[in-house]
């Protein structure tokens, strides 16, 4: 074969040299689309206006039938690409020369035209083959067996089947049906699916009773014009993001609440604090002030822009801000402050710190008042960013009187939120409280349930000297069934570890008179060294104006009195720990057992205080203080309750079937089984002689 | 009168010959394959059980013994935390105390439980952080049925992000991993008794709580409880200039796992049995066949007696092929 020079080559470069010097004039764009207005005036440029069916660049293979009614049809050349030009190995494309075919084949570069390969369904056997004249010493070895294979096949198929196509019909509206009849059903979203389904469509609000987990809509305006949608139309209670930032793109849910706040961030920006005081972030007028709230779960397609009709106002109740009264607009009339910005201390002044929303619905959950609960804080500018903390909350009750009469026989004397009805439901708080100092049949109940210290920043406490509500040596609740840990460490000196294990608080008044030999940290003690024993609740649903449904928490007092040793540097028989321990088992039937408290003790424990360093002067460490509450399990024996039996005719003595079981211990009568097996018996006879 | 058939037995052909014969040999031929061909047809290498399995669900009681070992972006942010107080007493600064939640849930009341939900809050003053934490969980692991052993076992849980967070979920399976059988003895054996992993009675310094050690000493062992997470997900924190708590969160569920074990000698050899048992009827069956054939047509030369009424041997009757 003739070697291929580069110099074949010549004509098809000096064809291609316009096109690459206006591609290189043109800041390289592509010169793949051309102008149709070059050529627009051309009549050989008009094609075929009528074939509908077969593409170009196909060929029929319909019989008899003409090509602009072909409908069956073959394509064989998917690699020619480029209309106008040769495209690069691409041995089927017409518009390359033979030579540039040639080549491309010789150099065994030629692209996939997207014709499969022939199939050689007919091969002569290659052991006949290599059989032909095996004359000695000539003989087939296995290569050559395999150039035999396909050696004598049969390559073309001629006969009368030519192929399967698809049936794409045979007029225009059957292959091009219009864009109604294509997509007459779109996805059903359940079975088959496309991004449709996931965009947002209009919730439509058919009734005007709430029901659980509905939205509430919210709007903001001055009552009567330029009303309109806030936050996005419903009421917000502000999330953390994954970050922790504050999210306002979170809508309150009816009748839907946690006991905790939602905690978030809002970042306190160096150059923006007023901005964000006065309009943004921390000003809680923008939750509060010329807000209003759908009363009906339907208001939300009712916003008007010019009337606030089925919405309620939300009114702010209190204003509270740690170091100054507590601001009471509903009960004292108090004029509300408002969050401002003040110029000369560079200091936000009653920026939001956290928001209550107090949802109040009638028995046929439509929403008839709104009140906020706001505590603010002074925030003051700093040089960098830095970041403040926010709590939203919301919560919901139902004004008027239950269906049910209140009474103790109802158990909803008291508006409360129950651990479980009546069983204890896991991880719900332990109900707690102490015998009410009025009435002794009643239980002052802790909204909060139990509760032990919690261990904020990991150091105890020394601040307050009481139990307070608002101490942080209390502050985790114990839910039902958890075993929990919770400690703080108190680093002191080794003056004062000496001074603490004598029963003087180095700092402040954390220690407690338990007895006159025992002092310990409040943060140990027990909810019942104030005033009367801590009690708790047997079930979940233990009713505070009962006392007895609950029980107590039965103490075992300390009798170790600290000492210090000034040779090993420890105190010794001080209290360093308190151990709560709960005994738990299930009542009821066993298909649907209730959790409930048998008992409950409190003791308190201690271990040696080593000061391990002594030679640097001052120097600190850390002791830890631990409260535990740990939950024993009491497995009960089950029985098998059957009710007695039902009178009968007659009564036999109820061991005549021993030592088979017929019937309960309490059934002492026979039983119906008696009757039920005579009754057997005679209708067996009885179809024995009917049959 | 019709009659009815009321009962039926089938009479039998007796062939007898002398000891000194080729009928005899051939007897003592056949009574060979009866017995040593089964066995050689179903021995292989497991004709003889040397393990089996069976499965159960590990009996998982929470031993309230944890270690909780975490780490900042800051050098100074190391903080450790055990529910052993002399472990604690001997850490100094690192020291920081934790509130630990737990809960066993036991859903189908078997008293065994199903899940573990472990709670770790961990607070942390302005400008600390947390970016990686470890927590060792120790439990008594009981197995209760074939294998009854006893163990103190622990499982690690453990997350690096790199970055500060607030949080850690995870959630995963408690998987029983032996490496060799556990021998069946019949009663409950404790394991490991001496090498106790973590033992609050004699904690002498603070290297008795480190993690590393614990985990080369759980490395050690045959048996063990491991803890694969499943789902996990970090939530960072953008400010960690501020006092906050970081939060570990597990959801641990306890499947029943397969338990490899050493059978017994009676269990082997009832395998044993049962293998030999299916090879001795299939060839116990075509054996019958050949002998009736070869004793009926006297390939072997014997004596048949044939049961007829009215008498208890039989008839004798002599073919010779």
């Amino acid at each position: 074969m003739r070697p291929t020079s580069p110099l074949a080559f010549l004509p098809l470069s000096l064809l291609l040299l316009p096109a690459l010097v206006l591609s290189q004039v043109d800041d390289c764009e592509p010169t793949k689309h051309f102008q149709i207005d070059d050529i627009i005036g051309s009549a050989a440029a008009y094609g075929n206006t009528v074939n509908v069916f077969m593409p170009p660049g196909c060929s029929c293979k319909e019989s008899d039938v003409a090509k602009s009614e072909c409908v069956i049809f073959d394509c064989d050349c998917k690699c020619d690409l480029t209309a106008g030009a040769c495209d690069m190995n691409c041995c089927c494309d017409s518009e390359c020369t033979a030579e540039q075919t040639q080549f491309f084949t010789e150099k065994d570069l030629c692209l996939d035209p997207g014709v499969s390969d022939p199939v050689y369904e007919t091969c002569y056997s290659p052991y006949e083959v290599g059989a032909v004249n095996p004359k000695y010493p000539m003989r087939s070895d296995d290569s050559a067996e395999n150039a035999y294979k396909n050696l004598l096949c049969v390559q073309t198929d001629n006969s009368g089947t030519k192929g399967i196509f698809f049936e794409t019909g045979t007029t225009r509206s059957e292959l091009y049906p219009s864009a109604d009849e294509a997509f007459v059903t779109g996805p059903d979203c359940t079975t088959t699916f496309d991004y449709s389904c996931w965009s947002p469509s209009a919730t439509i609000s058919s009734d005007e009773h709430y029901l659980l987990g509905d939205t509430i809509a919210a709007t903001t305006g001055d009552g009567s014009t330029n009303m309109a949608a806030a936050f996005g139309g419903l009421l917000p209670l502000p999330v953390a993001d994954q970050s922790g930032i504050c999210n306002e793109a979170n809508s309150v849910k009816f009748g839907e609440y946690e006991e905790e706040a939602n905690k978030c961030k809002r970042e306190k920006r160096a150059s923006d604090l007023q901005n964000q005081c006065e309009e943004l972030d921390f000003d809680f007028d923008r939750f509060t002030k010329d807000f209003y709230v759908g009363s009906t779960q339907n208001a939300k397609d009712s916003i008007s822009a010019t009337s606030t009709a089925g919405f309620v106002q939300v009114e702010v109740a209190t204003v509270s801000k740690a170091g100054a009264n507590v601001y009471d607009y509903r009960s004292t009339g108090d004029v509300l402050p408002v969050t401002t910005w003040n110029t000369g201390t560079s200091t936000c002044e009653n920026a939001l710190k956290s928001l209550c929303y107090e949802v109040t619905y009638n028995d046929v959950f439509n929403i008839i008042a709104v009140t906020a609960r706001v505590e603010v804080e002074d925030i003051v500018e700093s040089s960098s960013a830095e970041y403040v903390d926010q709590e939203f909350s919301v919560e919901f009750s139902m004004y008027g009187d239950p269906n049910t009469a209140r009474s103790i026989e109802n158990n909803n004397y008291v508006n409360r939120t129950r651990s479980g009805n009546p069983g204890y439901i896991f991880g719900r708080p332990v109900l707690a409280g102490r015998k009410h100092i009025l009435n002794d049949a009643a239980v002052m109940a802790d909204t909060s349930g139990f509760q032990v210290m919690s261990g904020v920043n990991g150091e105890c406490d020394v601040s307050t000297g009481d139990f307070s509500a608002s101490d942080a040596n209390r502050g985790t609740t114990v839910g039902f069934g958890e075993d929990s840990s919770v400690g703080c460490t108190l680093s002191l000196t080794e003056a004062q570890l000496k001074a603490m294990c004598g029963g003087t608080s180095h700092t402040g008044d954390y220690l407690y008179d338990y007895s006159n030999e025992v002092k310990m940290p409040w943060w140990l003690t027990s909810m019942n060294n104030l005033t009367s024993t801590t009690k708790v609740g047997i079930f979940g649903n233990a009713d505070p104006m009962d006392i007895t449904q609950w029980i107590d928490v039965t103490e075992k007092a300390p009798t170790f009195s600290a000492t210090f040793s000034d040779t090993t540097l420890t105190c010794s028989n001080f209290p360093t720990a308190t151990h709560y321990k709960f005994q738990w088992t299930y009542v009821g039937s066993t298909t649907n057992p209730q959790a409930k408290i048998m008992s409950a003790r409190v003791e308190y424990s201690t271990s040696p205080m080593t000061f391990l360093d002594k030679r640097v002067a001052g120097a600190t460490q850390k002791f830890p203080f631990t409260v535990t509450v740990d939950w024993t399990y009491k497995e009960l024996n089950s029985e098998k309750y059957s009710p007695p039996p039902p009178p009968i005719i007659f009564s036999v003595p109820y061991d005549v079937f021993y030592p088979f079981q017929i019937d309960n211990a309490a059934g002492r009568n026979g039983g119906s089984w008696i009757v039920i097996g005579l009754a057997a018996i005679g209708a067996s006879l009885a179809s024995l002689f009917l049959i | 009168m019709a009659s009815v058939e009321l009962f039926q037995e089938p009479i039998r052909r007796r062939y007898y010959a002398p000891y000194l014969s080729c009928s005899y040999l051939f007897f003592l031929l056949s009574v060979w394959v009866l017995l040593c061909l089964p066995f050689f047809l179903s021995y292989d290498t497991n004709f003889w059980l040397k393990t089996n399995t069976y499965r159960e669900q590990p009996d998982n009681a929470y031993e309230y013994k944890i270690l909780v070992q975490a780490t900042g972006l800051a050098g100074s942010d190391n903080y450790f935390y055990s529910s052993v107080p002399d472990l604690n007493r001997l850490r100094g600064e690192t020291l920081k105390m934790c509130s630990v939640k737990t809960r066993e849930v036991d859903d189908n009341r078997d008293s065994i439980p199903d899940k573990f939900r472990l709670e770790v809050e961990l607070p942390l003053a302005s400008a600390e952080s947390v970016s990686k934490v470890d927590a060792l969980v120790f439990f008594r692991t009981q197995l209760q049925n074939k294998a009854k052993i006893v163990m103190e076992s622990a499982i690690h849980i453990s997350y690096d992000s790199g970055s500060a967070g607030a949080g850690l979920y995870t959630s995963g399976n408690m998987i029983f991993s032996q490496t060799h059988p556990l021998p069946v003895k019949g009663g409950y054996v404790t394991m490991y008794s001496n090498t106790d992993l973590l033992d609050p009675s004699k904690i002498s310094g603070s290297s008795d709580g480190d993690i590393r050690t614990i985990l080369e000493q759980i490395s050690a062992r045959n048996l063990t409880m491991t803890y694969k997470p499943e789902l996990t997900h970090w939530t960072p924190v953008v400010d960690s200039a501020s006092a906050s708590t970081f939060t570990l969160t597990a959801d641990i569920k306890i499947p029943t796992a397969d338990i490899v074990y050493i059978p017994t000698a009676v269990e082997v050899l009832r395998d044993a049995w049962i293998k030999y048992l299916s090879m001795f009827v299939v060839v116990g069956f075509f054996l019958e066949k050949l002998c009736s054939f070869v004793y009926f047509h006297q390939i072997v030369e014997t004596k048949m007696l044939v049961e007829t009424v009215g008498s208890n041997v039989g008839v004798p009757h002599f073919k010779r092929f």
